[in-house]
């Protein structure tokens, strides 16, 4: 087996949990599923269903308190082993992080180019400050924000939802990273901005062969970005498998009703069949 | 950003406008008559009146105030004749019981009220944020708790009793502080820092408290805020996170109260002052409300009016230049 | 014959302006058009839907319309009267004529108040009498929306978002409106309980004959329920016409822009799902 076919990401029996009053109550449970190099994995799910706890997992990112049991291998490596120092090494260089919010993901006290050559200082160190301001203008016009020579001195404030997820891609770009994954990426955006991001993001794949690992609650949007699907709920993994097949061919209750339920723009209104909900239960 | 300072300029002048009018609008109304004070024991109606005339206490009450707004500018004279008095601008009144104007009386006290305040507030400071940085490090565990605990206590014993008992216990009972008496810093340096110590413990230790709390609430709430978490999704060392991520945005509204607080300070520690006999502005208010002294009342008052506007107007413009969000303009 | 009845809300010209800060004691503030020149009918019986991005004013006009704002010009005409500038008690008895539903249920419903005082609030600001009582009233309106009646001593924060949402229409029911203006009403909830709400939607209203004004941003959500659809951008109106028109064949740029934008599955997909779907059904069928 040659390297190539070892997944960029490898994920087996992950769990987590939280303390409660009742006892530990697992929000991820024993979930397995790999990302081949380069592929795109939606991960689907409504709310409850862990998907978010399941990327901040893999980034070793979970709030305190969480306890994280199983594997994650990343190109080789295993995470979970990793002291926080050699972890912190990983984040923002070899694996990167978009959130869903980008307004209150960013800071509001600093410049977008200060924060997007943050990582970049932080992980290659000894850059001058020509050079982060350059490559800090770079990243942003590979996001096609216009007039970034400019626009690299303003504050998060002074630009547009879409535009400030352009910043955050930015920010990841900066340090070439082998696996984006995106949380809600686009939730918080109109339509229009969400195809432009969605479409951003393909190409960047293509160009950098970065692998993405790109969670939602639209499926629709899971259809047209990835190729391989995993299904969850309250913390369980209800299914997985090639887009195609997900769509063409569920197998489990729960991922037919999901299907059933999303609302077609093309397509009347008698397939928003609901009964099945209670099959799924 | 002209427009936004003129607009801020302006609208300080005209609170401070108000704040003349109804200081002055209070002390008109409620003042005992002058005249008999100055009268002295064997007092005739004509002298009443001849004093009247003097002070120009028989005109009308806006004639009084133009006077009186006139005298901040300008300076004005009391009385006529021989008898003329001159007060320099600014003219915060006259006092007739010790012969002085009120403005030189506050100018001579201001140093000794400085230095309380300026030694009080660097130490509320220090404490205060270490104190609130700590407790968040430490948040539920054991030093958090025990802080909290120290807080509460400081916020709750009332400010002559810490003065007291503090006074009692470090110069009376175990002597490890000399009794208070005034020196210049020339001089005795030691004894003169002595001498500041209490006051300056006794007036940090209830503001500590409050910034304490406050510092905490700040750096908690800064920790949950979705930036931080795109820092440590960067890599970001715990360090660099904490300095740039998380003090900044968390201390910078502290900062901004501070303005507030230290201002309204300068107007006069009353009790403090008066408990260890620091001859302040505060002991100078203290005592004319004793002695009745009018118009070095109201001076005073209208300086702790016009340092918490003038504070507060800074603290503003402070806010513009730290938070980009306010400064600069709309979406791009 | 083709009767034209008298469309139930007429709104014509509408224009909402909001001060921008900037302004000072010398300079004057500018002023923000939210709604610019918004005319639009919704008939008896039928939804229109308002669609549009964020800034549209699609949410602004929603708020004209149910007269939770005041309008800056324009003139809103319900059943043949004119109700844009009613103040007082026939603005009161305007309030039982259209009632909102709002977002999030979370928020727009007081946590404090059971379910029964918030669904009989409708009708106890209006001082009307409750028919069957409280308890019956509260049950029955909970039963149409699918709630169990026994519940109605709880609080929002007990239900999930589906639960709540329906509280919410609940409450909207309680004074038969004849319009109800629903604002993003489903767009906080998740996808198989959105559907269970939109379909609900559906079933009261073929029930009551009531209209709704649908507030949305999902074109998809949108196609599920409209009857007609107006496309809202920058404060005016781009596109109006039926669902079946816009959607198949948008006139507006924009409209089309947008239609282009929304991801989808692939229909050859759902089809060979639907296949997939009636084979197994008959061979399972056939085992049995």
């Amino acid at each position: 087996m040659t390297t190539t076919d070892t997944p960029l990401l490898r994920v087996r029996d992950l769990t987590v949990s939280f303390p409660t009053a009742q006892g530990p109550v697992d929000v991820v449970k024993s979930l397995d599923f790999d990302l081949p190099r380069g592929g795109a994995l939606g991960i689907v799910g409504e709310s409850g269903s862990g998907k978010s706890m399941t990327s901040l997992a893999i980034m070793g990112l979970l709030p305190k308190g969480a306890t994280r049991t199983g594997s994650v291998e990343f190109a080789g490596t295993e995470l979970t082993q990793l002291r926080e120092r050699a972890m912190r090494s990983v984040r923002g260089d070899r694996i990167a992080m978009i959130f869903q919010d980008p307004l209150s993901s960013l800071n509001p006290y600093y410049t977008v180019g200060a924060q997007i050559i943050e990582a970049y200082r932080a992980h290659r160190g000894g850059v001058t400050r020509r050079q982060a301001r350059a490559v800090a203008i770079e990243a942003m016009e590979r996001v096609h924000i216009n007039d970034a020579a400019r626009r690299v001195d303003h504050y998060p404030h002074q630009f547009s939802g879409g535009m400030r997820q352009r910043v955050m891609i930015a920010m990841t770009l900066s340090m070439e990273p082998e696996l984006i994954i995106a949380d809600e990426p686009t939730t918080a955006l109109d339509v229009t901005v969400q195809a432009q991001i969605l479409d951003l993001l393909a190409e960047i794949r293509a160009d950098t062969g970065a692998g993405l690992i790109l969670i939602t609650h639209d499926l629709a949007v899971v259809s047209e970005v990835t190729d391989h699907i995993v299904v969850m709920r309250e913390g369980d993994l209800v299914e997985q498998g090639p887009a195609e097949r997900i769509f063409t061919d569920p197998q489990e209750p729960y991922t037919r009703m999901l299907l059933d339920a999303v609302p077609r723009i093309d397509d009347e209104i008698g397939t928003l069949r609901t009964t099945t909900t209670e099959e799924a239960r | 950003m002209i427009r936004f300072l003129v607009n801020r300029l302006l609208g300080m002048v005209v609170v401070l406008f108000l704040v003349c009018l109804f200081t002055f609008l209070i002390f008109f109304v409620l003042s005992p008559d002058p005249a008999v004070q100055i009268c002295g024991k064997n007092c005739t109606p004509e002298a009443i009146d001849q004093i009247h005339a003097n002070l120009g206490l028989d005109r009308p009450f806006w004639t009084q105030f133009g006077t009186f707004l006139s005298g901040l500018f300008v300076g004005r004279t009391y009385g006529t004749g021989a008898n003329m008095i001159d007060c320099a601008a600014p003219c915060l009144g006259y006092s007739f019981q010790t012969s002085q104007s009120v403005t030189d009386m506050i100018v001579q006290r201001l140093p000794v009220s400085a230095t309380v305040a300026i030694g009080a507030a660097v130490l509320w400071l220090l404490a205060g944020v270490a104190g609130g940085l700590i407790s968040a490090v430490r948040e539920g565990k054991f030093a958090d708790r025990f802080i909290a605990g120290l807080t509460l206590t400081g916020m709750s014993i009332p400010n002559y009793v810490l003065a007291l008992s503090l006074q009692f216990l470090l110069v009376v009972t175990l002597q490890w502080l000399p009794f208070p008496h005034a020196v210049s810093f020339m001089e005795e340096p030691g004894q003169w820092f002595a001498n500041f110590l209490m006051p300056w413990i006794v007036l940090a230790i209830g503001a500590a408290a409050v910034y304490t709390r406050l510092t905490r609430a700040n750096v908690i709430e800064t920790l949950q805020e979705n930036y931080v978490r795109t820092a440590r999704a960067k890599g970001l060392s715990p360090g660099l996170i904490w300095r740039r991520h998380a003090l900044r945005p968390a201390l910078t509204p502290i900062v901004t109260i501070f303005g507030m607080d230290f201002a309204g300070l300068l107007g006069g520690a009353l009790i403090t002052e008066t408990v260890f006999g620091l001859n302040g502005i505060g002991k100078l208010a203290a005592d004319s409300i004793t002695k009745n002294d009018q118009p070095v009342i109201m001076g005073v008052t209208l300086l702790a009016a016009f340092l918490v506007v003038v504070g507060n107007m800074v603290v503003d413009l402070l806010y513009t230049a730290i938070d980009p969000r306010v400064r600069v303009g709309s979406t791009a | 014959m083709n009767e034209r009845r008298e469309p139930l809300l007429r709104a014509s010209n509408l224009v909402k302006e909001f001060a921008v800060h900037g302004g000072g004691i010398f300079g004057r503030a500018g002023r923000l058009r939210a709604v610019d020149d918004v005319s639009f009918e919704v008939g008896v019986g039928e939804t229109l839907a308002l669609v549009g991005e964020s800034g549209s004013g699609k949410s602004t006009t929603a708020r004209l319309i149910a007269r939770l704002i005041d309008t800056t010009s324009g003139t809103i005409e319900f059943a043949g009267r004119e109700v844009h500038a009613l103040n007082g008690k026939a603005l009161h008895a305007f309030r039982s004529e259209v009632q909102v539903v709002f977002q999030d249920p979370y928020s727009s419903l007081n946590p404090k108040h059971t379910v029964e005082r918030i669904v009989t609030a409708p009708l106890a600001y209006q001082r009307r009498p409750i028919p069957g009582g409280a308890r019956a009233y509260t049950g029955a309106l909970m039963e149409r929306v699918g709630l169990n009646p026994d519940h109605s001593g709880r609080f929002p924060a007990q239900f999930s978002g589906g639960q709540a949402q329906r509280i919410g229409i609940a409450r909207a029911l309680a004074v038969s409106p004849r319009l109800i203006v629903a604002d993003e009403a489903v767009s906080a909830l998740d996808v198989s309980v959105q559907a269970q709400v939109i379909n609900l939607l559906r079933r009261l209203q073929d029930e009551e004959g009531f209209s709704y004004l649908f507030i949305a941003h999902d074109l998809a959500v949108v196609r599920q329920i409209a009857t007609r659809v107006a496309v809202m951008n920058g404060g005016r109106i781009v596109e109006t016409g039926d669902r079946d028109q816009v959607f198949g064949a948008p006139r507006d740029d924009y409209t089309k822009k947008l239609l282009a934008a929304v991801p989808r599955i692939r229909p050859e997909w759902d089809a060979a799902r639907r296949r997939n779907e009636r084979a197994r059904r008959e061979r399972e069928d056939a085992e049995s």
